[in-house]
């Protein structure tokens, strides 16, 4: 995974990297819960206790109108009240955040990379908040 | 015979639930191994616009993206609609195009006369039946060990369908010529894109070299019916040889062009590049397919006694010219049978070894050959997006003979 546009970004506030080392903190867990997966369920709750109420409104603002493609352009996420169509819909396929996070960087087939489009900071975010409404960490 | 020591790692990739079946007590390694070659029962439904589609033969990734799973590819050549797999870009436009495919307009742009056709026009212009293997250029993905985005095919985004249209060549001399300077044939799916998106974004729009005038066609008919709204009808551009994103469906305009589309699909997304690089126009475009080949039978298990060993070869736009198996994870090889029919150097072919194989585990692969020398690779390098994955050693299965 490259990670390259995230040291060279003055977009990143200190705010954002100490959100990243936590992010990063829980994604670790995550690598090493790959191996013990009857874990991944508290893992994905704690993704979700991780994110304030405030982090769920930026996530939610992103996914519904600043992403610039928004996502709800194209994909369907009752939690944000997102309701496109032309991509697959993240309801169905319930993704772990390492894998929206993915998404957003590769841009696999016609969706966009947006790696030059937000910072490391909102796409960790963005994942975060669709693998805990999307992928399973309902309560 | 020595019963071979197999490489299990393959098999650990892809799926969340291919691991859980591998950690979970009193499931064994058949349980994911057969998870991870697709013979387990579907659990996400099809989608509507594929509703049709044979459930039991189909991995759900997501509603764009059904793979065939890998044992229903059968020995006669082609392969049925009902389980041919479908991935699709964006969403399907709405079904009404082929309720009145004939009505269909596209546009020709990049010629000495420009103009609009129906498919009704274009149905007196010529027709040309093509069988052509269509593979999606992630084929394979789900076989690399780093964690490409998007769907982690296994085999099964690959078949073999026939097609019937007009040769845009004909469409062409129709109308007066190619206009200097064209370099690409440039065509566009006629997916509906919504308001609040640049639509060079997600724009289907590709380009391939305008040397391949002379072989596409354009395809009002899969299979002997109409192309179906998942396939792309009422008109598809099939390029012959070319990976599945070429075959540009619902197309509504046909451009030469001097240069590449400007949308994104073509400039920076199917770019071969390196684990980590960002797509960029000046990376090789996914066009050309390579040889490659696969067994199909048997993928699990198989009685003890005389066994045929069967698969599929092609050689993209190159007829396959040989096909080896081995049932010892690649120490040697024997020469398989070529099925007939022999479909053309665009389709796949049949083969089939018979063997006789004592109880045991085997890791059973084969590996083609074109008719210009080239060998399918024993592996395949990482490319950043995970692009058809085509080495026969992690193609092989492992097979318990009972």
């Amino acid at each position: 995974m490259s990670e390259r546009r995230l040291a060279p970004d003055s977009r990143v506030s200190a705010n954002g990297a100490l959100f990243i080392s936590v992010v990063c903190g829980l994604a670790l867990a995550a690598g090493l819960l790959q191996v013990q997966l009857q874990a991944q369920e508290p893992a994905e709750q704690d993704a979700e206790a991780a994110l304030s109420e405030e982090e769920m409104d930026v996530a939610r603002q992103l996914i519904t109108s600043d992403a610039g493609p928004a996502c709800a352009v194209c994909h369907q996420l009752a939690a944000a009240e997102a309701t496109g169509t032309l991509g697959p819909s993240l309801d169905q396929l319930k993704p772990d955040a390492q894998t929206v996070r993915a998404a957003l960087l590769e841009g696999p087939g016609v969706m966009p990379e947006y790696g030059d489009k937000l910072t490391m900071e909102q796409m960790e975010l963005i994942s975060a908040y669709v693998a805990a409404v999307a992928g399973g960490g309902q309560p | 015979m020595d019963t071979p020591v197999v490489h299990r790692r393959h098999f650990l990739i892809g799926a969340a639930g291919v691991a859980v079946a591998s950690t979970v007590p009193g499931m064994g390694g058949l349980a994911f191994a057969q998870e991870a070659i697709g013979t387990q029962a579907p659990t996400t439904p099809l989608p509507d616009y594929a509703s049709w589609k044979k459930p039991e033969a189909m991995i759900v990734h997501t509603e764009l993206t059904l793979e065939t799973r890998r044992p229903f590819i059968g020995t006669s050549s082609v392969v049925p609609s009902n389980i041919l797999f479908v991935r699709n870009n964006l969403e399907p436009p709405d079904s009404a195009i082929v309720a009145d495919a004939d009505a269909w307009e596209v546009a020709f742009e990049g010629v000495a006369q420009p103009r609009t056709m129906t498919v009704r026009e274009l149905k007196q212009l010529g027709i040309a039946t093509v069988p052509t293997v269509l593979q999606c250029s992630g084929n394979g993905r789900g076989l690399f060990d780093h964690e490409a985005s998007g769907s982690p095919w296994l085999t099964g985004a690959a078949g073999c369908v026939v097609w019937s249209g007009v040769p845009l060549r004909a469409v062409v001399d129709a109308l007066g010529g190619v206009a200097e300077g064209a370099r690409f044939v440039t065509n566009t799916g006629g997916e509906v894109i919504p308001e609040g998106i640049d639509a060079n974004e997600v724009l289907v729009e590709r380009s391939v070299p305008i040397e391949n005038v002379d072989t596409i066609i354009l395809a009002w008919e899969m299979n002997g019916e109409p192309v179906p709204l998942a396939h792309g009808g009422p008109l598809r551009v099939i390029v012959p040889g070319y990976y599945g994103v070429n075959n540009v469906k619902y197309v509504k305009r046909i451009a030469f062009t001097e240069a590449e589309s400007e949308a994104d699909i073509q400039q920076t997304g199917y770019r071969v590049r390196p684990v980590g690089e960002s797509g960029a126009p000046d990376q090789p475009s996914m066009w050309q397919m390579k040889v490659k080949s696969w067994v199909t039978h048997p993928v699990v298990e198989t009685p003890s006694g005389p066994i045929q060993i069967h698969g599929v070869a092609f050689g993209g736009i190159n007829p396959v010219q040989r096909v080896e198996v081995s049932t010892d994870d690649g120490q040697s090889w024997q020469e398989a049978q070529l099925l007939d029919p022999d479909l053309g150097r665009y389709a796949w072919r049949s083969f089939v070894l018979p063997v006789e194989l004592p109880s045991g585990t085997y890791s059973i692969t084969s590996r083609a050959t074109d008719s210009e020398g080239n060998v399918q690779e024993q592996t395949t390098e990482p490319n950043h997006r995970g692009y058809d994955y085509s080495g026969w050693d992690r193609l092989a299965v492992e097979v318990t003979v009972l």
